[in-house]
């Protein structure tokens, strides 16, 4: 018994695809230009307005909000943001057949946006950073620890986020848990070889723990570089983060008569500065410092998933072929045509992605000695010369005191 | 298979999958005693709280525990148990959970840590000039704690490897370290440790 006739479900095929891949991320992208037109509260008000986006975008919406958040200085807003993502991201290890289904009929977008690998790490490396902006140091260690089981699952694509690496060995160390934070530091160094900053971090967790042979090895290595704390000073703990993330873009591949293949790439985008040094009164301080280039490792996070992709692609250019051929059988050439149009155009890339992001993250650690201090974080260009500068207040109350500090350079 | 029956595949998977999409549970609720054990997945969770508060402080109210016999109650401090998991766990429930059972025994004494400033606080305001000198407290009349209690929540977590299954096993171990450390000496006068190993498993496919 046939209740709807042929034309009139095809119809519907159509009309619910066009609807699955009309629901855009609109709000999105008005925060996202409100953050880089240096207006990040409208870009939260955006998002903070009733349904802003799609359930599918759900994810984007609070990687959007946690870094917005971070950038304003609501560190405790945005851990709590973020820590929604993580939970969001753990429920999203389902596999959800309705939303395969629908992808399969139309394009990707009609999925829930899972994040590349590398954002899901992201999240809790911004978490992690607010946590110990907020000295919130077991939190922070939870959540550097929530990034060392992404580094285990997705391995080797992210294996050149020295920055976040960097800062989980200082979770472990923060916190007395020097074992872990030695050995954190030192497949650190196996990425990094010769890296003197790096070095003089092993010597002095080498020398807390007591490995005077390793320590030894470690304070040839760095001999005269950079002079050692003295013991009665403090530290600054910045985080500089520099210019605006890679966003993806479609890039087709068309197969006559209407088979079109569309996939993701990121875009480079330039970076503003080209390094952040931190002055005291015109001088430079010296430090440990070690960074990030988030673009190449979103690149590499997304090549990592072409297998992946590839095959998805695959699939749907079969389904959807199948879907044309049983209509051009069905003598409606008129509904054919539009079909395969629909199809065509709905093969769409899915360019989703976390773009409030910086496109570089350094971490500085700079020992300074106790009392206040007016330093500025400079961005500088190529050649040395300063492009933006930041007042940068520390105080240090006592020896051994920590003060950890966040600035962004958006680079409009 | 014919074409009709082909096309007829095709509708019928689409108009699932919006059924699917459009379709929402419906929500309920449900009062448990807080005896019951319940757990939803491997992580800590309350049930799990009340597992090693009750088996923390058993030992430490029973007569054959030297402290608990101590004609002059002992006094304690609780300085925290740290959080060394990979969960966003408040240990400061269990601290408070052990405190108030070991208060309800009535063989031990505690000084309040946690209010410390409010005490001081309240003092200087008492000495502010604006209390009656013959009501206000005097000073310098807190005791000394004598133990201090601390603890640390480890967590070991191992998820089964990549394989084709329906379903993801997760095996977790907690395990609570806790310290009655003597102020005076620095000799630790009793330790303990609770463990709970819990697997769940999660599917794979759903809606």
């Amino acid at each position: 018994m046939r209740f709807f006739s042929f034309r009139a479900r095809c119809a519907f095929l159509v009309l619910w695809s066009l609807w699955i891949y009309g629901c855009g991320v609109g709000s999105l992208n008005t925060a996202r230009r409100a953050f880089y037109d240096n207006r990040p509260e409208k870009a939260l008000q955006t998002l903070t307005e009733s349904k802003p986006v799609s359930g599918r975008d759900k994810l984007l919406l609070l990687m959007e909000k946690g870094t917005i958040l971070h950038e304003m200085g609501e560190y405790d807003q945005s851990a709590g943001v973020l820590r929604k993502a993580s939970e969001l991201m753990e429920k999203q290890d389902v596999v959800n057949v309705g939303q395969q289904t629908a992808a399969l009929v139309t394009s990707d977008w009609a999925t829930e946006y899972k994040g590349e690998y590398c954002e899901r790490l992201w999240v809790h490396t911004y978490a992690m950073m607010n946590y110990l902006l907020l000295s919130k140091y077991e939190s922070a260690l939870v959540e550097a620890k929530q990034t060392l089981k992404v580094f285990d699952r997705y391995g080797s694509p992210l294996s050149e986020d020295y920055f976040t690496r960097a800062l989980v060995a200082h979770s472990y160390e923060i916190l007395g848990e020097l074992d872990d934070a030695y050995i954190e530091y030192k497949k650190l160094a196996a990425d990094l070889p010769n890296n003197r900053d790096l070095n003089v971090k092993l010597f002095e967790t080498a020398r807390r723990l007591g490995f005077n042979d390793d320590a030894e090895r470690y304070r040839d290595e760095i001999s005269g570089y950079p002079p050692e704390k003295p013991d009665d000073y403090g530290e600054l703990v910045l985080f500089a983060g520099m210019g605006k993330m890679s966003v993806k873009q479609a890039s087709d591949i068309v197969i006559p008569p209407s088979i079109r293949i569309s996939y993701p790439q990121y875009m480079d985008t330039p970076l503003p500065a080209a390094d952040v040094t931190v002055l005291n009164t015109d001088v430079p301080l010296t430090g440990i410092s070690i960074g990030t280039d988030l673009r190449s490792v979103a690149k590499q996070s997304l090549s990592a998933r072409a297998r992946e992709y590839i095959t998805r692609q695959a699939a749907r250019a079969a389904v959807k072929e199948t879907i044309s051929q049983t209509i051009d059988n069905e003598d409606a050439a008129a509904l054919s045509i539009l079909v395969r149009m629909v199809f065509f155009l709905l093969e769409e890339a899915d360019t989703r992605g976390w773009e409030t992001l910086p496109a570089f993250l350094k971490l500085m650690i700079i020992p300074l000695p106790p009392g206040k201090h007016h330093l500025k974080a400079v961005f500088l260009n190529e050649h040395g010369a300063s492009v933006e500068e930041t007042d940068l207040p520390v105080t240090i109350s006592h020896p051994g005191a920590r003060v950890y500090r966040s600035v962004r350079m958006t680079g409009k | 298979m014919n074409q009709f029956v082909r096309i007829q595949y095709v509708f019928i998977v689409a108009l699932f999958a919006v059924v699917v999409a459009v379709s929402g549970c419906r929500s309920s609720t449900k009062t448990y005693s807080p005896e019951d054990v319940v757990h939803y997945d491997e992580s800590y969770d309350a049930s799990d709280k009340k597992k090693i508060v009750r088996d923390l402080v058993d030992p430490l109210v029973q007569d054959t525990f030297p402290l608990a016999r101590q004609t002059e109650k002992p006094i304690l401090v609780v300085y925290g148990i740290s959080n060394r998991t990979s969960e966003h766990i408040s240990t400061d429930g269990i601290t408070d959970d052990i405190r108030m059972e070991l208060l309800k025994s009535g063989k031990y004494s505690f000084v309040n840590e946690t209010q410390r400033a409010n005490i001081e606080k309240e003092l200087n305001y008492q000495y502010s000039g604006n209390v009656d000198p013959s009501t206000r407290l005097q000073k310098a009349k807190q005791l000394g704690a004598e133990y201090m209690l601390t603890g640390t929540l480890r967590s070991i977590e191992k998820k089964q490897p990549r394989q084709v299954r329906l379903q993801k096993k997760t095996l977790k171990y907690y395990s609570l370290n806790i310290e009655l450390t003597n102020i005076e000496t620095s000799l630790i006068e009793w330790a303990d440790k609770v463990e709970i190993v819990r697997e769940s498993s999660k599917p794979f496919i759903g809606w």
